[in-house]
């Protein structure tokens, strides 16, 4: 079984993410926040990271510069949750690292798309 | 869906707590308190509600939430610098962003036209400050017009009718990988749109000796035969397009057998050498790392981040449930304690032996379980006085007032049922004290006060209750006009004698009401008789002390918890019962003298004066059937919800004791007469009084009802 690490501030996101990844029969491991993500990563290996960018103690761009910049698992996947699809958000995800990108409010069929893809 | 709904009520939560980091963090900045980490709190909930809200399609809490969170985007840069005017203008878009949520939950909508003064009021600061995206002067409606539209590339490009041949050519930088994409599946996405051949550019691998294993080295050219058109294809290298050169080509006639530069055009093949590729990274992940051991600075600082998140887990979320049924447990602890002990002393045991010191040393230890247990209900009042600010902002602004607000102790706790319980009666004393104390600016300069007017809230710990302070800087109550309206309603007789004491506190009489029209907000049709009700049936009791000119103070006092009570045990017939020391007002001896008889069994007492309703609990609860000679007994004066006086007689009085509350409703049934009941020392059930009931259900109703309410204290005056 494939295993996912959500990150997320938001209890409601991380809920919908959890429901959505475990019923396409993902292993989903959660953070609260890119410190903790960091935190979490020390103990377990996700085939696929997916993390929010606005959030607490560490944003999402920090955190993917930090795995980004770890040689044990540099190679993971990471997309990026963001709320816009606008241009230059996703340019600043793209330079600190990351894999792709999924809007919020995402359709469940897509996450789980996603996910597929950069996991191969 | 229940899982859904399940999310639902999640989101709603969260919301809740987000307006309560919006509100604070406003106000912070309103004040000139915020620093970055404030800003960045405030935005980063407003883009959460938001991200909840799209994924409900609560479209138009998305569409405020977006122009709200553009705005503080642009302070949170920096562009926008936020003053008193500015910080007006979000604290009045959180109270209309707090309201859509409450719209979304199945609340009332929101008046669109509120909706739309606040959307063009963030706009406009937006507009100002030299603006950004959606920022609009006009009508103020362009952000929340904003609706994403798809744009079809394949329409504008004729549609998609047949199948489109397209050349790509594809050369991955190490950027590439790097971020943890691969060629390989990049490839197989296109492959998946068509049909198609792929043909691999190995030319520019290096020898192995210049080789970086991480390096990019091989090209591909794609050759595809697709319905879904370019558009479809440049999205597949979405993520990609600035870590690889690609050029994309629409090509005349379908010809596969183009351009396969240098080399082996065996997909098969192919696909198996990057298989093989690819496989090396992944290899790498899970063996050692290729670096040599890591640096011991870098090991440490993982583990002090480790720590870190040790330390600030230190909250969890458990359900009340669970909590409840603990103090409960905790109570019966208690009681069994206490039993134990009594037997203890019946058995004879020395108050020195050992057994003795061992059950006061359990005694101590029970109690402060219990107090541990309690004070996980306890709950800092901060979550009511956050809802105070937009209050104190509404009822200023509907009654033309400019009104400051102060709080203070928010962090004192409480029991969470009193907080929940706490709220209603506080609104409504600010309301008051906006509405009827503090004057309008204009006759406040004319009396040499600042313009703006102050309340303040304060909240304590005082003797085992909790103390909130209402206090206002305004006119204090008018007495000469209070006097009169009492007077005018029949609640005082005309001549009576009252201190500034009793005048202020006449306006907590049921059917008091300061404005002759009832003006929109304190009115309501309530008046300061209900939250005194509200507040005594949380066992709390209200006063006011006023200077004129100066402003008035109504101070609430309530208990830290609901689940013991301050009591004082007594004998009526052959039973204990609880009287709530909230309700006695005194205790005394009745002289023969001071009592009257009139009709069969009825008696009225005199004390200092005026004339009470003796009531006989024994008889009035069915203990006996004749009232026994009062002067035997023991006589507690209590004052029943509604400013009523009574005399209760009792056989005698055990003394005064915190009890643990037992339902009757949930265990037995509904008693009239009875709040609830406790277990004592010795085991028995004692019945808690309901003081307020006992006394309107008692055969002197009609008498004391019949009376004007203030009669005796008036009586008591003259």
């Amino acid at each position: 079984m494939k295993t996912v690490l959500t990150i997320d501030d938001s209890r409601t996101m991380r809920e919908m993410l959890r429901r959505t990844l475990e019923g396409a029969g993902f292993a989903v491991v959660q953070a609260e926040d890119g410190r903790h993500g960091v935190e979490v990563l020390e103990a377990c290996q996700p085939h696929v990271i997916i993390t929010d960018v606005n959030m607490p103690r560490m944003d999402g761009l920090e955190f993917i510069e930090t795995v980004r910049g770890d040689a044990r698992r540099r190679v993971v996947p990471i997309l990026v949750l963001t709320t816009e699809s606008d241009a230059e958000k996703k340019a600043r995800a793209r330079a600190a690292g990351a894999t792709g990108w999924i809007v919020k409010p995402f359709d469940p069929q897509k996450l789980v798309d996603a996910v597929n893809r950069v996991s191969l | 869906m229940s899982a859904m709904d399940d999310i639902r009520q999640t989101f709603f939560e969260e919301c809740a707590e987000q307006m309560t980091e919006v509100e604070t963090g406003l106000l912070a900045m309103e004040a000139g308190a915020a620093d970055a980490d404030t800003v960045n709190a405030v935005f980063r909930a407003v883009h959460s509600i938001k991200g909840g809200a799209g994924a409900f399609n609560f479209t138009e809490l998305v569409a405020f939430a977006h122009v709200f969170e553009t705005t503080l985007d642009a302070v949170r840069a920096g562009r926008l610098t936020v003053g008193a005017e500015q910080a007006a203008v979000l604290l009045r878009a959180a109270d209309v962003l707090a309201d859509l949520v409450a719209a979304a939950h199945g609340g009332a909508g929101v008046d669109a036209e509120r909706r739309e003064a606040s959307s063009g009021e963030l706009a406009k600061l937006l507009g100002e400050e030299g603006g950004v995206a959606d920022a609009g002067e006009g009508d103020g409606m362009e952000g929340l017009d904003f609706t994403p539209v798809a744009v079809s590339f394949e329409d504008l490009a004729g549609g998609p009718a047949g199948a489109q041949d397209f050349r790509i050519v594809f050369r991955p930088h190490a950027g590439l990988y790097a971020k943890a994409n691969e060629a390989l599946r990049l490839i197989r996405e296109c492959l998946a749109l068509g049909e198609g051949s792929v043909a691999c550019d190995t030319g520019a691998v290096p020898t192995l000796d210049a080789l970086d294993p991480e390096g990019a080295y091989l090209s591909w050219t794609i050759v595809l035969s697709t319905t879904a058109g370019e558009a479809a294809v440049r999205e597949i290298f979405e993520f990609v397009e600035l870590d690889c050169d690609l050029t994309i080509e629409t090509v005349s006639a379908p010809s596969t057998a183009e351009a396969q530069p240098g080399g082996d055009a065996d997909i098969a093949a192919l696909l198996a050498r990057m298989q093989a590729e690819i496989a090396q990274p992944a290899a790498e992940m899970d063996a050692t790392p290729p670096q040599p051991v890591p640096p011991e600075a870098e090991r440490r600082k993982t583990t002090r981040r480790a720590e870190d998140g040790v330390a600030t887990a230190s909250s969890i979320r458990v359900e009340l449930e669970r909590v409840d049924r603990l103090i409960d447990l905790v109570g019966e602890l208690v009681i069994h304690q206490v039993m134990l002990a009594q037997r203890a002393a019946q058995a004879g045991l020395a108050a020195r032996s050992e057994v003795a010191v061992g059950f006061d040393e359990l005694e101590q230890l029970t109690r402060e379980i219990q107090d541990s247990v309690m004070a996980i209900r306890a709950q800092p009042v901060k979550s009511v006085f956050q809802k105070l600010p937009r209050l104190v902002r509404e009822v200023a602004g509907v009654t033309g007032k400019s009104v400051g607000l102060v709080t203070e102790g928010e962090y004192t706790e409480v029991d969470k049922t009193v907080i929940e319980r706490l709220s209603d009666p506080l609104t409504h004393m600010i309301r008051n004290a906006i509405d009827h104390g503090i004057e309008t600016p204009d006759r406040r300069i004319a009396a040499g006060k600042p313009a703006e007017g102050t309340i303040r809230v304060a909240a304590m710990h005082r003797s085992g209750r909790i103390v909130i302070e209402v206090s206002d800087d305004g006119a204090g109550i008018d007495r000469p006009v209070v006097r009169d309206i009492a007077v005018g309603k029949g609640l005082i007789p005309a001549g009576a004698q009252l201190s500034d004491d009793e005048t202020d506190n006449l306006i907590f009489l049921p059917g008091f009401s300061t404005k002759e029209a009832v003006s929109e907000l304190s009115g309501r049709g309530v008046g300061m008789d209900v939250v005194k009700r509200s507040i005594q049936a949380l066992g709390g009791r209200v006063s006011i002390s006023s200077q004129p000119g100066k402003g008035s103070v109504f101070t609430m006092s309530l208990p830290l918890t609901l689940a013991v009570l301050d009591g004082m045990v007594v004998t009526a017939g052959d039973s204990a019962l609880v009287v709530p020391i909230t309700a006695i007002v005194e205790t005394l001896k009745p002289r023969r003298g001071d009592v009257s008889s009139f009709g069969r069994d009825n008696a009225l007492i005199n004390v200092r004066d005026s004339f009470l309703p003796l009531i006989d609990v024994a008889c009035e609860l069915g203990y006996r059937a004749t009232p026994t000679d009062p002067v035997l007994g023991v006589v507690v004066l209590v004052e029943s919800d509604n400013g009523q006086r009574s005399a209760l007689l009792f056989d005698a009085i055990q003394g005064q004791r915190q009890v643990v509350i037992k339902s009757l409703e949930a265990n037995y049934g509904r008693v009239p007469g009875v709040a609830a009941a406790t277990i004592m020392g010795d085991g028995r059930v004692a019945l808690i009084l309901d003081v307020d009931m006992l006394t309107a259900q008692s055969r002197f109703e009609q008498i004391a009802s019949g009376q004007p309410a203030f009669n005796s204290f008036v009586q008591a005056a003259e």
